[in-house]
Formats: C-alpha cells, sequence, structure tokens
C-alpha cells in the first residue's frame, strides 16, 4: 500500500513532468513488488488529510510492542496536484497499491517544456517519541533536472544526508548521489535504446522499450565498491496485448547474475519469477510471486465513470494529452493539399499492415482500458523463496472509506537466532511460522 | 573539527564552532516542521488558522 | 588460590580436541547474543586471545554470517605455569596476591567461518531506509574463510589477585608472537593488522574483566547446590576424582569454593612466620579453629577415648591397624603410614585388670555427648553377660571410629609414631593446671557452645575418672570385652545418632565465620589437611562443601 504522503510526493513528480521509472533505481520495480513487497507489522492506521491547497498532513500511530507515532506535513507549491490525488474513498485500488509497473516507452512520454516552472515540495515527519526528523525538499531545476534532499535527523544517533541530483533527458537517465552515510557516492545512469520509434521496427506500433542500465558506488569511509548493470526489456505481447517485462541483471563484482520475468496474465493476476545465481559461488535462488486482484461490483465503477475521470492513472491521462493517434505518421502531415490525396494513396497501399497495427494497437489499449477502468476491491498477493524458504501472504482492499492491508510472512527460520550461530543447521522441521504480522489502515480525505 | 590542525583553529574557536553547529542542528531539527508549515501557510491565500493547518484529522 | 595442575592432562591429545570443543563454543556464543553465560569459557586459555578479538573487530556489524569452528588445536608441548611469587598476607579485602608466568610453545589453531564480503549490503542494511538509496542485485555473497595460526608463543606475567568475591587479574608483560595465514590472501594484512593493534585491548581490557566476571558468577554460584544429599555428592567426588581434567569452564571452577580459598590462605599464612615455635605451648593451634600438625597428639589426647585414660599401658603397644578392619577415612591419597589412635583399651590394661567400668561409662558417655549436641539423655541398655561379646565388640569399634580423626591422619607422615604416653602425661598436666584449655578448639559460633560446655565440664572429672581406675584393677575379663557383672552399671550407648563425632568435633575445629553467602560442606574437610608444603595444598577436585561449615577466619 503506497502510503499518503508517498502518493503526493508520485503526484508531484507525474504534475512536473518527471518520469519515475526512467530511473536506474526502479528498474526492477515490478519484480520487487512482486516478490519483496513490504509487510506491516503490528498494527498500524494512518490518518491523511489536506489541510489547505498546498500542505498535506498525516498522523500515524503504529504499535508495535510500542505505541509509536509520527507528524507529518507537506508543503508544495505545485498547483493541480489534486487531479492525481484523491481520498481513500474514491481512489482505485490499483492506484494505491503497487503492483506491475506499466513502463511507457520515452518516445511516447513528452512533457510540455513550455510551462514549466521551477516548483518544489518539502516533506517533514516527525517521530515520537524518539523525536527523529524525516526531512525531504524535492526541486524541480529545469525540465530535465530534479534535486532531492533527504535528511534524516536524531539528537541521539548521527543524522545522515543523502543528496540526489537527477537529470532525465529522455533517453538517458543519470543520477549523482551522495550520501554522509559511511561516505556513500554513487553514480547511475539509464540509457533508452528505443528512443524514437523508428529503431528496432520489428513491428510498426512499437510499444516496447530496451533500457540498460548501470550503476557504480562507492563507500568512502569503509572503502566498498559496489556495482551492477541491468538490461530491462518491456513489451507487449502482440495476440492479446499483456504486457510483459524482462530484465537481467549483474553484479560484476560479487558475480551476482538476476533474472525476472514478470508478465501480467490477465487484467486481474500477475505473476513475477526471479531466478539469482552466483557465478562464483554457484549458490542460486528461484522466487516466485503473484498477484490476484478481485473486482467487486459493477455499478459502482459505472457511478465512479462519471465523477472520477481525475482519477484515472496519470500515465494514461498523459498519453491522451498527445496526440497518440497520429503518432506513426504525422510526419506525412506536412500542411499541403495534396497530402491529403499522399496520404489516401498510403492508406491504400499500406492498408493490410496498417490494419494489423490498428490491431495490436486496439489489442493492447483495449487492455490497458479495461485494466484502467476495472473496479477491484481486493488483492492477494504471494511470494516465495526457495533460499530462504518463506512465504509472504499480503491482501491489500478497500473496506468503506479505509484502505486496508493485512499481511504475514511465514518462515520456517528460527526468529531469534542470529545468522552466526552455529545452530544454525539444524532447523529446518517442516512448518511454518509467522515471522511478521500486521495490518494497516489508512484513510485519507 | 577535530581532523583540522592545531593552527587554523585554536582550541576554543574550534569548540564554540561545535557548539555552534550542535546548536544550529537542534534548531534546524524542531524547527523544521514549523517551517514546512509556515510555507503552507504563508502560500495558502486565506490565511487559515492554525489548528486546521496543524490538524492531521479531517474533520475541520 | 588452590588448584591441581594436572600434568597428564596435556600429554595426550584429548587435551587438543578439549581445547578445540570448548573454544568453538565459546567463541560462538561470545558472537551471539552476549547473554550465554558461557560466554567467558575460554578465557583460562591464554591462547584464545588472538581468536577472541578476531570477532571483535568489525563486530557491529555481523559480518560473519555462521558460526564459527575451530577445526585444529594442536599444542604439541604442555603450557607451563611458573608461579614466581605467591604473596598471601591476609589484608581485610585481598586475600592472596600471586606472580605467574604462562608460556607456551608451537601451538596451533585453525579457525574456519563464513564473512559476508559484500560490505556495502552490510552499511546498506543498517543505515535508515530513508536517506539509504536502493542499490540494485545488491545480494549478500558470502565468502569461507579459514585462519591459521601457527607457532602460537605466548609469554605473559600475571598478577593475580583472589579477593573476597572475585578474582583479578592483570597481565604485565606480554609476549605474543604467532605467524598468520588467511585463506582470503587480500584480507590476510588487514586482519593481522588489526589482530595485532587489538592485541593490547585485549590483554589489558578483554581478558581481565571476562576473568573478573566469571569468577564473580562462580564465587557466588554455588548456592543453589546446596542441598545436595551427601551420597550423591560422594559418588559425584569418586567418579571424578578418577578423570584428568582440565579447568576451562566455570562449571569446573565452581568446585573450587571461595571458602577452599579463604581456609588455605588462612592456613598457609598461618605458617608464615620466623617465629621458631610458632605454637604456643597449651594451645592447640595459633589460630583458632585450624589444627596443625604438630598439635595433633595433643588434639588425640584430648578426644575422649578409652586409650587416652591409660597412657602409661598404651604406650608399649604399637598401633595396629588391622584391628580396624577398615580404614576410616577413604582418603586415598595420603596412604602410607599414619598414626590411628585407637579407641580400645590397652591390652595390658585388660591383662592387668587395672581399669574402671566408672571410667569407661564416663568416656562412652561424652562420645556420645560429643555426637550428638542436642539434648538427649544418654540412655545405657543393660546387657547381660555371656553371648553378648561379640555386640560389645561392635560397639567398641563404632566407638573407635568415631573416636579417630579421619583428617588428622592425612597429616601424618610416614615417620615414627609419636609417643603417646608423654602427650597423655602433658595432657594430664594440661588439665590440671589451666582449667580452661578447651580455648583452642573454641568455636567461634554460638550454636556450637552448649557441647563445649559440657565437653568442658566433662574434662574436669579427668584426674578423678584416672584415680578410680585404679581402684578397679583387681578385675579380670577378657580382652574386647569389657563388660563384667558390674556391667549393669553401663548402659551401652545403643542410640547414638549417625552423626558422626567428629563432624562436630569439626565444626569447632573449622571455627567459622558465620557468612551465609559462602557455599560450603564437609567433604571438603579431608583435602585441607592435605597440604604438603608450606605453599600450596592439594585440593580433590569436585569435592562441596556444605552450607552449614564454614571457612576459618582469616586475619584475627
Amino acid at each position: 500500500m503506497i502510503d499518503y504522503m508517498e502518493k503526493v510526493l508520485r503526484s508531484f513528480e507525474l504534475r512536473t513532468g518527471w518520469n519515475r521509472d526512467n530511473s536506474y533505481e526502479n528498474i526492477m520495480a515490478t519484480s520487487e513488488n512482486l516478490l519483496n513487497f513490504d509487510i506491516p507489522t503490528g498494527l498500524k492506521c494512518q490518518v491523511s488529510n489536506r489541510s489547505t491547497g498546498n500542505t498535506y498532513s498525516t498522523f500515524e500511530l503504529s504499535n508495535n510492542k510500542v505505541i509509536n507515532g509520527s507528524l507529518a506535513y507537506i508543503y508544495t507549491n505545485c498547483e493541480g496536484l489534486d487531479k492525481y490525488l484523491s481520498s481513500s474513498r474514491e481512489t482505485l485500488l490499483q492506484d494505491a497499491s503497487e503492483s506491475y509497473r506499466q513502463i511507457t516507452p520515452p518516445h511516447q512520454y513528452r512533457y510540455s517544456r513550455k510551462g514549466f516552472e521551477s516548483t518544489s515540495l518539502w516533506h517533514g515527519r516527525m517521530y515520537y517519541p524518539s523525536s527523529t526528523l524525516e526531512a525531504m525538499v524535492v526541486k524541480r531545476l529545469n525540465p530535465e533536472t530534479q534535486l532531492v534532499a533527504k535528511c534524516l535527523s536524531s539528537l541521539a544517533h548521527t543524522s545522515v544526508l543523502t543528496l540526489y541530483l537527477q537529470k532525465d533527458s529522455g533517453r538517458n537517465c543519470q543520477e549523482w548521489i551522495a550520501s554522509s552515510n559511511e561516505g556513500l557516492l554513487g553514480y547511475r545512469i539509464l540509457h533508452n535504446f528505443t528512443g524514437s520509434q523508428s529503431k528496432l521496427n520489428t513491428s510498426l506500433y512499437n510499444n516496447s522499450s530496451l533500457s540498460l542500465g548501470a550503476e557504480m558506488w562507492f563507500g568512502v569511509l569503509n572503502t566498498s565498491p559496489a556495482c551492477s548493470t541491468t538490461l530491462r526489456y518491456c513489451t507487449h505481447s502482440a495476440n492479446t496485448g499483456r504486457p510483459l517485462t524482462l530484465t537481467l541483471s549483474w553484479n560484476p563484482l560479487f558475480g551476482h547474475v538476476s533474472s525476472t520475468y514478470s508478465v501480467k496474465t490477465s487484467s486481474g493476476a500477475t505473476i513475477s519469477s526471479k531466478y539469482d545465481f552466483n557465478l562464483y559461488s554457484i549458490e542460486s535462488n528461484l522466487s516466485f510471486g503473484c498477484d490476484v486482484w478481485r473486482s467487486g461490483v459493477q455499478d459502482i465503477k459505472l457511478k465512479k465513470e462519471d465523477s472520477a475521470k481525475p482519477a484515472s492513472p496519470p500515465s494514461i491521462e498523459r498519453k491522451a494529452g498527445y496526440p497518440d493517434d497520429k503518432l506513426m505518421f504525422y510526419h506525412l502531415m506536412a500542411g499541403s493539399s495534396n497530402s491529403q490525396k499522399l496520404l489516401d494513396d498510403l492508406n491504400v497501399t499500406f492498408a493490410p499492415s496498417l490494419h494489423k497495427i490498428h490491431q495490436e494497437r486496439s489489442n493492447i489499449e483495449n487492455y490497458e482500458s479495461s485494466l484502467r477502468e476495472a473496479n477491484f476491491t481486493s488483492v492477494w498477493r504471494l511470494s516465495t523463496s526457495l533460499r530462504d524458504r518463506n512465504l509472504k501472504v499480503l491482501w491489500e482492499g478497500k473496506y468503506k472509506e479505509f484502505l486496508i492491508s493485512a499481511g504475514t510472512e511465514l518462515t520456517n527460520t528460527p526468529l531469534d537466532v542470529p545468522t552466526n550461530s552455529i545452530q544454525e543447521s539444524k532447523t529446518s522441521n517442516g512448518f511454518l511460522r509467522p515471522a511478521k504480522f500486521g495490518v494497516q489502515l489508512q484513510y485519507s480525505m | 573539527m577535530a581532523y583540522l590542525p592545531s593552527f587554523i583553529l585554536s582550541d576554543e574557536s574550534k569548540e564554540r564552532i561545535t557548539k555552534i553547529f550542535n546548536l544550529s542542528q537542534t534548531v534546524a531539527h524542531y524547527g523544521w516542521l514549523p517551517f514546512v508549515l509556515y510555507l503552507g501557510w504563508a502560500h495558502t491565500s486565506n490565511r487559515p488558522n492554525l489548528f486546521s493547518l496543524l490538524s492531521p484529522l479531517p474533520s475541520v | 588460590m588452590s588448584f591441581r595442575f594436572n600434568k597428564a592432562t596435556f600429554e595426550d591429545n584429548s587435551f587438543n580436541e578439549q581445547i578445540r570443543e570448548k573454544l568453538t563454543h565459546a567463541l560462538n556464543a561470545d558472537s551471539g547474543s552476549g547473554s550465554q553465560s558461557k560466554s567467558a569459557n575460554a578465557s583460562n586459555s591464554a591462547v584464545t586471545d588472538e581468536v577472541k578479538q578476531e570477532t571483535k573487530g568489525p563486530k557491529k556489524l555481523d559480518i560473519l554470517k555462521s558460526g564459527i569452528t575451530v577445526s585444529k588445536v594442536n599444542f604439541p608441548s604442555i603450557p607451563q605455569l611458573e608461579i614466581l611469587d605467591l604473596d598471601l598476607s591476609a589484608q581485610s579485602k585481598s586475600l592472596l596476591k600471586g606472580i605467574c608466568k604462562i608460556s607456551c610453545k608451537d601451538a596451533m589453531l585453525e579457525i574456519n567461518t563464513e564473512i559476508e564480503a559484500n560490505l556495502l549490503l552490510l552499511y546498506t542494511n543498517n543505515g535508515p531506509a530513508f536517506t539509504t538509496p536502493r542499490l540494485i542485485s545488491n545480494d549478500s555473497f558470502t565468502v569461507p574463510i579459514t585462519m591459521t595460526f601457527d607457532q602460537i608463543e605466548l609469554e605473559a606475567i600475571t598478577n593475580i589477585f583472589v579477593k573476597n568475591t572475585s578474582v583479578g587479574i592483570s597481565f604485565n608483560d606480554v609476549n605474543l608472537d604467532f605467524n598468520f595465514d588467511c585463506s582470503i590472501k587480500l584480507l590476510q594484512s588487514s586482519i593481522e593488522k588489526r589482530l595485532k593493534g587489538s592485541m593490547e585491548t585485549v590483554f589489558k581490557d578483554v581478558l581481565p574483566s571476562v576473568i573478573f566476571s566469571m569468577s564473580q558468577r562462580w564465587f557466588t554460584h554455588g548456592e543453589t547446590t546446596g542441598g545436595y544429599p551427601e551420597e550423591k555428592l560422594q559418588q559425584h567426588v569418586e567418579s571424578q576424582s578418577h578423570l584428568p581434567r582440565v579447568i576451562l569452564e566455570d562449571s569446573d571452577l565452581e568446585d573450587l569454593s571461595p571458602a577452599t580459598m579463604l581456609r588455605l590462605s588462612t592456613l598457609v599464612s598461618s605458617r608464615q612466620s620466623l617465629s621458631l615455635n610458632p605454637t604456643a605451648m597449651n594451645t592447640l593451634s595459633a589460630i583458632p579453629g585450624c589444627l596443625e600438625r604438630q598439635n595433633l597428639h595433643r588434639f588425640n589426647s584430648r578426644v575422649p577415648a578409652l586409650s587416652n585414660f591409660y597412657p602409661d599401658f598404651h604406650a608399649a603397644e604399637a598401633p595396629d591397624l588391622k584391628l580396624l578392619g577398615r580404614s576410616v577415612s577413604s582418603n586415598t591419597i595420603v596412604g602410607g603410614g599414619y598414626n590411628q589412635q585407637l579407641n580400645t583399651l590397652p591390652q595390658r590394661v585388660l591383662d592387668e585388670r587395672s581399669y574402671n567400668l566408672n571410667t569407661i561409662a564416663s568416656v562412652q558417655s561424652r562420645i556420645y555427648e560429643r555426637s550428638n549436641g542436642d539434648n538427649t539423655n544418654l540412655r545405657r541398655r543393660k546387657i547381660k553377660m555371656g553371648g553378648r561379646n561379640k555386640s560389645k565388640i561392635q560397639v567398641s569399634k563404632k566407638l573407635e571410629r568415631k573416636a579417630s580423626v579421619p583428617d588428622v591422619e592425612g597429616i601424618a607422615e610416614a615417620g615414627p609414631p609419636t609417643s603417646l604416653s608423654n602427650n597423655a602425661e602433658r595432657s594430664e598436666a594440661n588439665v590440671r593446671n589451666t582449667p580452661d584449655f578447651v580455648h583452642s578448639p573454641r568455636p567461634v559460633s554460638v550454636a556450637q557452645s552448649p557441647e563445649l560446655l559440657g565437653e568442658n565440664s566433662a574434662f574436669f572429672n579427668i584426674p578423678h575418672l584416672q584415680l578410680s581406675a585404679k581402684a578397679g584393677a583387681n578385675q579380670t575379663y577378657p580382652v574386647v570385652s569389657p563388660p563384667t557383672p558390674k556391667l549393669n552399671l553401663l548402659e551401652e550407648a545403643q542410640s547414638l545418632n549417625r552423626r558422626r563425632d567428629l563432624q562436630k568435633l569439626r565444626s569447632s575445629l573449622y571455627s567459622p565465620m558465620r557468612n551465609s553467602k559462602f557455599y560450603v560442606t564437609r567433604e571438603m574437610e579431608r583435602p585441607i589437611l592435605e597440604h604438603k608444603g608450606l605453599s600450596f595444598v592439594g585440593l580433590a577436585q569436585g569435592l562441596k562443601w556444605g552450607s552449614e561449615d564454614l571457612p576459618p577466619p582469616y586475619g584475627c
């Protein structure tokens, strides 16, 4: 379940035209969402509110052995976020829950550079009773750059400051990161090969994207390096229009190779699998995760159709703003009168292929619209891993005006035994025990 | 401050700088949320009262 | 401080195996939660030092991914322990100070474990999630690592302070040298550097504090086993005494009770005098509660026994051990000749019929009084003559056993038996001259005083009894059957308590400072008197002190 504050941040990014998926950090977002989803611990209640037009607040109480609370406030000078934000009563479950990330090819994703204003977002969250402060400032410097400063300040422990400078030119996204924690310095880059549709034209209607990214890290204080490189390919199956994502990442330092395959098999189900393999130690791991969405009654959906138009997923919103239909041949429409004739000729000539394109695209778009308009009421998520021998179960759903997520993690490894104890070998006695259990309630207005 | 050689900074000034640093950190720590709220208050046209700004409860 | 350095333990390979097991155990407990009580076990062995701080260096992040196993331990030569100085000055607090030199040579140690090679993973996992950037494909990568310590040579001079409740130790002059070999060559130099760098803190802080806390634990720990049945203890002791054991675990060290140390140090310190005649003439010992070897005969002469009243007759007889049938003491360590006091009438007395039944009766009643200090009255049973001889023999044997001093025989050496007649004469003189001579075994404890009084009054009768013994010299009876027609005057001490006479005697002997904190059993008494030299007292292991028996006073 995405927190309200996180949703505000994402709305801010959407509003200012920042593509979250075009970052190397989120290159494996789909499989992460499906395999390593977060499970709440204890009982957690969140009440969120948009107090004024520019400020948002969240109050959270959690009971995990002791009662903790936090107060969070966000101020942003970016107008028009309400188009992307909705209260927990109106929001769609697929917007509130993280699942399959549909990657929009960058050539379809253009944000208007004309009306860009330098906007910023200020976030502060104070935890009680430890009085730890999370502070964050996100500033859009220009259409291509964003500066993020995150700070964790606590009076008892050392404070950590992390700075992100991100530059996204569509085809390339570069990030420079510096963190005061262990003096960590990092650079990551993501390159999209299908920046324009003319390349890799196996199909004329090209909705696939191929991206290659890399990251390099160096901890100055502990002199430990890290690096990895990842290839991601997203496409839609031509027949059914179902999206699938493949990633292959490699850590050359430690010889770690992991490949994931995620596919949305229907509008209500996603399957992801991940295979890890270490070239040096020949250790391997196979993880599997899926989610199943259950839709509710149809009339609520129809009622929402009218009112909640702005609540539709923003990626679609963006696409709708762009003359998508003329994507293939807009360069042919060069003003002159006989161009129409040429167009007709072309239409006749390429009729079969155009028809094919249309069919493909309609497949995909039908699929996407069905996904968008579906009114899901709950989702079950399962993930398991062979090496860790665990099973994670998460249920997320809407009940009345609350967004509820409840989950547990079952494992058969002993809980309290530290990793470096010698009794490790004699564990696995077959049955699973809950290692973690929690319920989260979220209400926002 | 400890890594600076002593000929650059004397002990007292080092101590003073450390004190100032700590003080400013404390101020920033506790002043951050009021600052965010002030920004929200100052940039809202109708200048809402403090309670509606502070309260996370949506009823007001 | 008392210990036995069992050399034989170090000579076979089982020692290495034991070290290996205990090291493995200690290392894993140490790097674990820390709440386990066994954490400090291995600190007795100086060899563990290197290993220990190896886990301490990068400890705060849990770099170890598995348990530490000690795969090989090899001590080709026996570790040497040389005591350079032992100071037993009994100050109020510190009991014993000693300087020891510990050295071992050519030892070898091999350790296996697994470490996390992806350090950045550790750091990012440890950092707060809010500010830590997410890293892709940053999985853990464990590497098995083998560390070999070759040619460990340790030479250390240690100061040991044994105090009331703890042992303090400080390492003064440590020479440690070893060759280090690591399976990951990349890390070898840095690990070695860290090892050598932190060696000082290990010897300065870690080891002393570990030993201190451990000693505190076993000094105050044993109270729970206070009510142990004696038989069980006995078995326990017997079964343990055959096994060569290394004291490495605190369960082993529990056997050395602080009371033992107190007693031993007091005993030993009592001998530290330049005086040629350290003990006063008329007292049994210089310090209350302790019996010294040269005063043993005096003590024996005062023990109520038949033999003490006919010293003149007794002198001619050699002590007949066989008569006893069995050794009273189970102390097999000193098997040599000892001077056994026989609680029988001398042969000559019987032959000449120069005994007095009243004397015998009074001796018996006194034995009975000593044996049970409570107020039960002595009831005598009349015994008819004829056919009852055997039972009388048994009774007399019983008495013999009670009157004999099992502890004391350990002290006695194979030398010629002390002439009893002289002693008895002297003791008689003592009796006459100093009416309150009994102060020597005087118990400090209040609980013993009623018995003492009884004893005291009994001794006043001695001259009288002796006189009357001559009066009845005309009667003739067989050797071991004193019963006579007049025996109806006697009543046999049939209801003799199971408690031994000497237990009472001892509890007054080790005049206790009542301090319930100490954990003592009376089974420990044998070894105490077993000391063979000035500075060392052998101590059998596994013996427990009963909670009723108390340590000797010190510093008074």
